[in-house]
């Protein structure tokens, strides 16, 4: 499993509520400090879904953004790279 | 004391970097958050390996593997954040198939793994044979050293300029755009401007997916309340256009009448500050004829310009504000499809004192046959409307590459350059360059070298002046236009020898005679130069694989081989080798740097940095010494040493008080002006219409470009699983009613076909980009449906820069 860090910004309201409670509903996520409209948080995803969690974020109604901070791909089988 | 797991260390760690991004100060109360360091990694600095962004990252590395990466918050240009290519960077380094051993070609499509001693022999014989017939194709990701060094090679050690960087694709036209303006090249602002500006217009440009981080620097502001006016002038829908508050679309080509109608209204209303304009600038036109009959555009021949026609010729502003008159925004909408309400809208916000007015702009206004032309407009309407030179205010050209600005631009690896952008026509320069670099007088050449068109063109033609490219750190075989034309010819010519440094098998490797392997990113030391004058360092933090090296050393070595060949040419003025004074010890002895074994026994970074940094003070872009960008997340140039002793940047060129070089009392002063009076120009370039349009035969417009997920020609992004599997191949976008015409649904594949070549791809409909009817899109990562073999190499006649955008294509069901 690979982890990710995003900065998330909420929308006002009860939108932005749901998704705060969304996200902390979720064993995959860490919820971490918040400042004002915005949240830190990790996430643990298969090895190579990082950029796919971030798009997942971003489908969440009352997301305005989801920005990744840090991946780290320790355990990502980094041979598995296609070839042409 | 409590015993942390690794993961939960690592988590503790990444929940750090966001807290940081959140607000600053988070980091540190956020509970449990990891101190830097303590989890096993090595974390080191670097710019992204990218687009010309220059997004810092720091990357952690472990048993000589980079494993992990965080966006670096100290790095003013993306502030923490990250796009996701950038994020994925470390992967770049470790697909399945590494060039690890030099492979010499013995038959169609079969190699033999060689020395690199026998390689660097069959280079080397070949260039002594004919020094002149050798040219070199570098890249706007060549690291600066690695520039300077390829060429010093060619120019002081071969004594003639067949160099070009790949770069000449990408901003040439921006270049020639600030030279044709200001005298010198480069941006005159900077991302700052980002951050000020409350209108925003993109000029045929996609920055949220191009240029994520800057795009989110900007729409991060409207978040935080800020009111900013994004007017997106596009040739098709884009995800930027999602966030404009106007979406105007032009007919390709069309944008500089675009450009004139603004200009237009600005002096029919009046809206021009007048004693700013005469005070600071002159007005300008091209010296040649324009096209009398519209059936031929192009009535010049690009190659029979003279690089002093750069600078055009004088008119007066009444001459100026005669020659626009003809741009109503009626006549400006029948010639272009953008609304002549729209016209005016900008006309007006440019002309409000209120505003701040920042234009943008990368591959549409430069990949363009009128790409000098249509840059220069862009700065003319900022100057016209006083929207230049104060924070917010201003015109700036994007680049592509990671350092297209740092190498190509600053070091001079144009055929047309010397470093520090000095052109290599000036007899001054070229003695200067003689003297830094001791050399005998008449060394270095006085004529321009081949550009990249003509460079390929000489070496797909059987008697072409061209016999051996060595190519660098890019992809010609995939980024060529018409690559039939100027590059699969080369399977006609038998004589040809192409030689390709590179960390992967490529479309250009698949052609080459000897394909050397290099180390990349950060398997080597580098320093990048971005799009606002950023000039970055890092250090090499894990090792190549095999036997890839870096292509400094492979330039250095092959440089060292003809020495000891006894070519003259390789030689200084004082019999030794051209870059052993470069390389010397304080104790005077030479490192033997040629050899692999002792090439990081100093670091050759800091000692062709330090020669080179000579060069960039003679145009005001001074660059501080080497061991200043190790401490620093980047600098902006011109660095200027303070009273202090600390080293200054520059955001803002030719406006006092920002400026170091401006003197006191001028309030704005372009000191490398064209007319010598310390002014720059207002140009006036008439609509021409594009070489090639759509016609009864080839009905469509076709528009190239990129995508999010994948950089260029996808030898890196297309190696990286998640990626490729978010976006796996290229297509062609169509629009509804044109696929309802075709009878084609998405999926379906179609033949897109021009006059000079045909490719299959399957159709999206409504898909990423929505372009109107009438106009197809195509993007270029993929080497298996590569596009270029459609796409059309007429150029700019002063940047040479091609016309990738827009060519005529007609469609059929496969």
């Amino acid at each position: 499993m690979a982890i990710c860090s995003f900065a998330v910004q909420f929308a006002p309201g009860t939108a932005g509520d749901d998704a705060r409670f969304t996200l902390g509903s979720d064993p995959r996520v860490t919820l971490g400090p918040v400042a004002g409209d915005r949240l830190a948080l990790v996430m643990e995803v298969p090895d190579d879904e990082g950029e796919a969690a971030g798009e997942w974020l971003l489908t969440l109604p009352g997301v305005l953004r989801a920005t990744l901070a840090s991946a780290y791909y320790t355990d990502l089988p980094i041979t598995a790279c296609p070839t042409r | 004391m409590i015993q942390l797991e690794r993961r939960d260390f690592l988590k503790m760690s990444a929940m750090a970097a966001a807290a940081a991004m959140i607000a600053p100060g988070t980091a540190a109360a956020a509970e449990g958050a990891a101190p830097a360091g303590g989890d096993g990694l090595t974390w080191s600095k670097a710019p992204c390996r990218f687009c010309g962004t220059g997004c810092g990252v720091l990357l952690g590395a472990k048993d000589g593997k980079v494993v992990a990466m965080q966006a670096d918050k100290e790095a003013d240009v993306n502030k923490g954040l990250c796009c996701m290519k950038g994020y994925h960077v470390g992967l770049i380094l470790y697909g399945q198939d590494r060039l690890t051993r030099p492979l010499k070609r013995v038959a169609e499509g079969k190699y033999e793994a060689i020395s690199w001693d026998e390689a660097l022999t069959i280079i080397a014989e070949r260039i002594k044979a004919k020094p002149g017939k050798f040219a070199l194709y570098g890249s706007g990701q060549h690291t600066i050293v690695e520039g300077y060094i390829a060429n010093k090679f060619v120019k002081a050690g071969l004594g003639h300029n067949h160099i070009d960087p790949n770069a000449r694709l990408c901003m040439a036209s921006a270049a020639t755009g600030y030279n044709a303006t200001y005298g010198v090249d480069e941006p005159t602002g900077c991302y700052d401007d980002l951050d000020h500006c409350t209108v925003l217009i993109s000029w045929g440009n996609n920055p949220a997916e191009q240029h994520p981080v800057l795009f989110s620097r900007v729409m991060d502001r409207r978040l935080k309340g800020d009111k900013i006016h994004f007017i997106d002038l596009a040739t098709r829908r884009t995800r930027s256009s999602e966030q404009a508050d106007e979406v105007h679309f032009f007919a390709p080509n069309s944008d500089l009448a675009v450009a004139n109608g603004i200009a237009h209204l600005l002096v029919k209303k009046g809206f021009i500050d007048k004693e700013w304009v005469q005070k600071h600038f002159n007005f300008r036109k091209r010296v040649a004829e324009y096209a009398k009959d519209p059936a031929k555009p192009v009535d010049f021949d690009p190659e029979a310009i003279k690089p002093q026609n750069l600078t055009g010729a004088p008119m007066t502003a009444a001459e100026y504000a005669k020659a626009i008159e003809e741009y109503t925004p009626e006549h400006v909408e029948k010639i272009s499809g953008v609304p002549a309400d729209a016209i005016r809208r900008m006309a007006d916000l440019f002309a409000d004192p209120s505003q701040k007015v920042l234009s943008w702009w990368c591959m549409g206004p430069n990949q363009h046959t009128r790409g000098t032309a249509m840059n220069s407009l862009l700065h003319s309407i900022h100057h016209l409307a006083g929207q230049w030179g104060k924070p917010g205010c201003g015109s700036l050209s994007l680049t592509g590459q990671p350092s297209a600005c740092g190498t190509a631009r600053e070091v001079g690896t144009f055929c047309h350059l010397l470093p520090g952008h000095l052109p290599v026509i000036n007899p001054k320069y070229r003695e200067l360059a003689e003297e830094y670099w001791s050399l005998p007088k008449g060394r270095i050449s006085d004529k321009i070298g081949f550009h990249t068109v003509k460079m390929w063109e000489e070496f797909c033609k059987p008697d072409g002046a061209v016999d051996t490219i060595w190519v660098q750190v890019t992809n010609p075989g995939q980024t060529l236009p018409n690559q039939k034309k100027l590059f699969l010819k080369k399977k006609e010519c038998p004589d040809k020898f192409l030689i390709v440094s590179d960390v992967y098998p490529t479309a250009t490797t698949a052609l080459a005679d000897l394909i050397l392997p290099s180390a990349m990113y950060v398997e080597k030391n580098g320093m990048y130069g971005n799009a606002e004058r950023k000039t970055q360092q890092w250090f090499k933090m894990v090792p190549p694989p095999g036997e890839a090296r870096d292509d400094a050393w492979q330039t250095l070595a092959v440089s060292r081989r003809l020495f000891d060949m006894g070519v003259e040419t390789m030689k200084d003025k004082d019999g030794e080798w051209i870059f052993a004074k470069t390389l010397k010890n304080p104790d005077g002895s030479v490192p033997e740097a040629w050899k692999w074994e002792s090439y990081y026994s100093i670091n050759v970074d800091e000692r062709c940095f330090e020669e080179f940094r000579r060069f960039t003070r003679l145009k005001h872009k001074d660059l501080a010494p080497y061991q200043v960008y190790v401490k620093a997340h980047g600098l902006r140039w011109p660095v200027v040493q303070q009273p202090d002793g600390s080293w200054k940047e520059t955001l803002w060129r030719f406006v006092e008080g920002k400026d170091p070089y401006v003197k006191p009392g001028a309030g704005w002063q372009f000191y490398h002006s064209n007319s010598k009076d310390d002014r720059a120009f207002i140009w006036f370039h008439q609509y021409e219409q594009p070489p090639e349009m759509p016609d009864a035969a080839y009905p469509f417009w076709l528009c190239t470009g990129r995508v999010i997920e994948h950089w260029h020609s996808g030898t890196m992004t297309m190696r990286v699983p998640p990626l490729r599997r978010s976006m796996p191949h290229a297509y062609v976008e169509v629009h509804p009613d044109d696929a309802a015409a075709l009878g084609v649904k998405s999926g379906d594949q179609v033949v897109v076909e021009s006059r000079r070549g045909e490719l299959k791809l399957p159709v999206w409909i409504n898909g990423r980009g929505k372009p109107p009817k009438g106009t197809v899109f195509v993007p270029f990562f993929d080497e298996r449906l590569q596009i270029n073999l459609v796409t059309l190499d007429a150029h700019d006649p002063f940047s040479k820069q091609p016309d990738f955008k827009k060519c005529a294509v007609r469609l059929r069901r496969a």
